[in-house]
């Protein structure tokens, strides 16, 4: 009796997944609500909600250092952006020459292969060393780490488009590059926004932690300075930030998906 | 008897057929380089398929039935000897010969018609007559109110259809078919048999068809070349005359059909115990 309603309940929650996502975030409000209020007096270094919300308010109207909110996001946004993009554009063109050209695969694997493990943070002193702190050095870093992931993931793509599909499109007198652009490109699609799925993720992480070393705006920088001058919840505010856009660039992604290859995994 | 090999003085062509050579084979062989050494796939290929032939080659897997439709559709060069089609020389592929596979290999970020119409290309056509023209081969294979889906909306059988369409679209002179419904369940085989049968019909097209099944073969066919396997080689070449029309299933249970069935049966089992023993044991 009791098991039986209690499978109900769960097939009824499992059919619902919005509702227990939305659920299990109000519940964590509330505890997290509670407990800031139990150790406010203790720990100075912890913010409950409601503290939080207040603080975006102050942050979005009065700014930080002296510069406005949307323009630390800004200059964030536009740091992993330029990076990402360029990264991805370069990217792709490796990728398809490795996809399409096994020699010029071969002679570039060596150094994918060592350099992937390396994690771009990695490189922040040498770039700093070399281009400054301004924001070249940035977007190299971020140039490097979206290249990697899309020239790899695209040259994947590339060679497993399926031998008979290029077969029956040649019977067709296609040209080359028609074959290229209407079938080897769209074939490889899917593979191609995995590796921008995770090159943007990581942009997004990388272009943070540049900031946290070297900056004047941007979140990074926000975070870093606001713990250095126990700013603490303007700390707080600055990690949510980041959280927040991370999850819209990656539902941005998400949706192109969806909407371009609508037809992949089916 | 029902069938009758080529050079008999009996033969019997089921259609009448222009003596137009379609396809050529001279003394075509094809080995491949593998780490182990050379393994000889084909080897002395002497075939004629006539115009408007139903040409079927059957045989056991790996004898390189797939390698002889890929050196005639001209994605391999052959390593030895001539391949022509229509006396011409096969250079690599081209709009005279549409190719069908059992994978379908249909553009699956394209719209059933899309995938049609993608065979036009190469034929100037304003965009509104490419369409037209896809529409009436869609039609042909009875998919025309399915256009607007996407390959994964389809069953098997409706994926090979659309491949069949869109080959047909390009207006080929021959159709090359790789075990087209080798994929496809037993009754969605035969349904697809039947409609190929009737295509094949009405436009006349020559056809290389490869399979390893003895009834299909049978049921499709006008000529029936038997491989032989390692290295891969014609056993025989039979001429079909089972009656037409056979787009119906009751040609599938005729006496003449069991009967075609026994003596290909009877020529794969010598090739698959070429060695068998026959007498007593000592
Ligand atoms: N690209 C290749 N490289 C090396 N060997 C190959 C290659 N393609 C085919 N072969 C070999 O050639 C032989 C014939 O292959 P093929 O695909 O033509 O056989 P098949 O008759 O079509 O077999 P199946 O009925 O299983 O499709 C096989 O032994 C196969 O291993
Ligand atoms: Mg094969």
């Amino acid at each position: 009796m009791m098991r039986t309603r209690l499978k109900q309940a769960a097939n009824a929650l499992e059919a619902r997944p919005a509702l227990v996502g939305t659920m299990s975030t109000l519940l964590l409000l509330i505890i997290w609500s509670i407990w800031a209020r139990e150790t406010e007096t203790m720990h100075s270094s912890f913010v409950g909600p409601l503290e939080l919300l207040y603080q975006v308010y102050l942050l979005a109207t009065q700014g930080y250092g002296g510069t406005p909110l949307w323009v630390h996001i800004a200059t964030s946004l536009f740091r992993a952006g330029v990076g990402f993009i360029a990264g991805a554009i370069v990217g792709i063109c490796v990728g398809v020459a490795m996809g399409y050209n096994r020699i010029i695969s071969s002679a570039l694997a060596p150094f994918f292969s060592f350099i992937r493990p390396i994690p771009p943070i990695a490189y922040i002193p040498l770039v700093i060393l070399w281009f400054g702190i301004g924001e070249f050095s940035k977007i190299v870093l971020i140039f490097l780490t979206s290249f990697l992931y899309v020239a790899l993931n695209t040259a994947a793509g590339v060679r497993a488009v399926p031998q008979d599909l290029i077969r029956v499109a040649r019977t067709f007198g296609i040209s080359n590059f028609r074959l290229f652009y209407a079938v080897v490109l769209p074939e490889a699609l899917p593979y191609v926004i995995v590796g921008l799925k995770v090159a943007l993720a990581l942009s997004w992480a990388v272009v943070v932690a540049a900031e946290l070393v070297a900056a004047q705006a941007g979140l990074g920088y926000l975070i870093m300075d606001a713990a250095t001058f126990f700013r603490i919840p303007d700390l707080y505010v600055g990690i949510v930030l980041i959280g927040l856009i991370g999850l819209l660039l990656e539902r941005g992604l998400t949706m192109f998906e969806r909407r371009f290859v609508h037809w992949s995994g089916k | 008897m029902p069938f009758i090999t080529r050079k008999s003085p009996a033969l019997e062509m089921v259609e009448p057929t222009t003596d137009e050579i379609a396809v050529s084979l001279d003394g075509v062989g094809h080995w491949f380089d593998g780490p182990s050494g050379r393994t000889q796939v084909l080897s002395d290929i002497n075939i004629q398929i006539k115009t408007g032939e139903f040409f079927t080659v059957l045989g056991p897997s790996g004898c390189g039935k797939t390698t002889l439709l890929n050196i005639v559709g001209g994605f391999i060069e052959a390593k030895a000897g001539e391949v022509a089609t229509f006396g011409e020389a096969v250079t690599g592929p081209g709009p005279d010969r549409g190719v069908i596979f059992q994978s379908y290999a249909l553009f699956h970020w394209l719209s059933v018609l899309k995938n049609v119409e993608f065979a036009l290309h190469g034929h100037k056509l304003p965009k509104s007559e490419r369409a037209d023209v896809a529409l009436q081969y869609l039609d042909l294979v009875g998919l025309k109110d399915f256009r607007h889906h996407y390959p994964y909306q389809l069953s098997g059988g409706m994926k090979q259809r659309v491949a069949i369409a869109r080959a047909l679209a390009a207006n080929p002179k021959i159709l090359l078919m790789d075990e087209p419904f080798a994929a496809l369940d037993a009754q969605m085989r035969e349904v697809l048999q039947e409609e190929l049968l009737e295509i094949w019909q009405r436009t006349r097209k020559t056809v290389l068809f490869i399979t390893h099944s003895v009834d299909e073969a049978i049921f499709l066919s006008t000529d029936i070349c038997v491989m032989s396997a390692n290295p891969g080689r014609p056993k025989a070449l039979l001429s079909n005359n089972l009656p037409q029309p056979r787009a119906d299933c009751r040609a599938r249970t005729t006496a003449a059909f069991q009967e075609s069935k026994e003596r290909i049966l009877g020529l794969i089992r010598e090739e698959v115990h070429p060695t068998r023993i026959r007498g007593p044991l000592p």
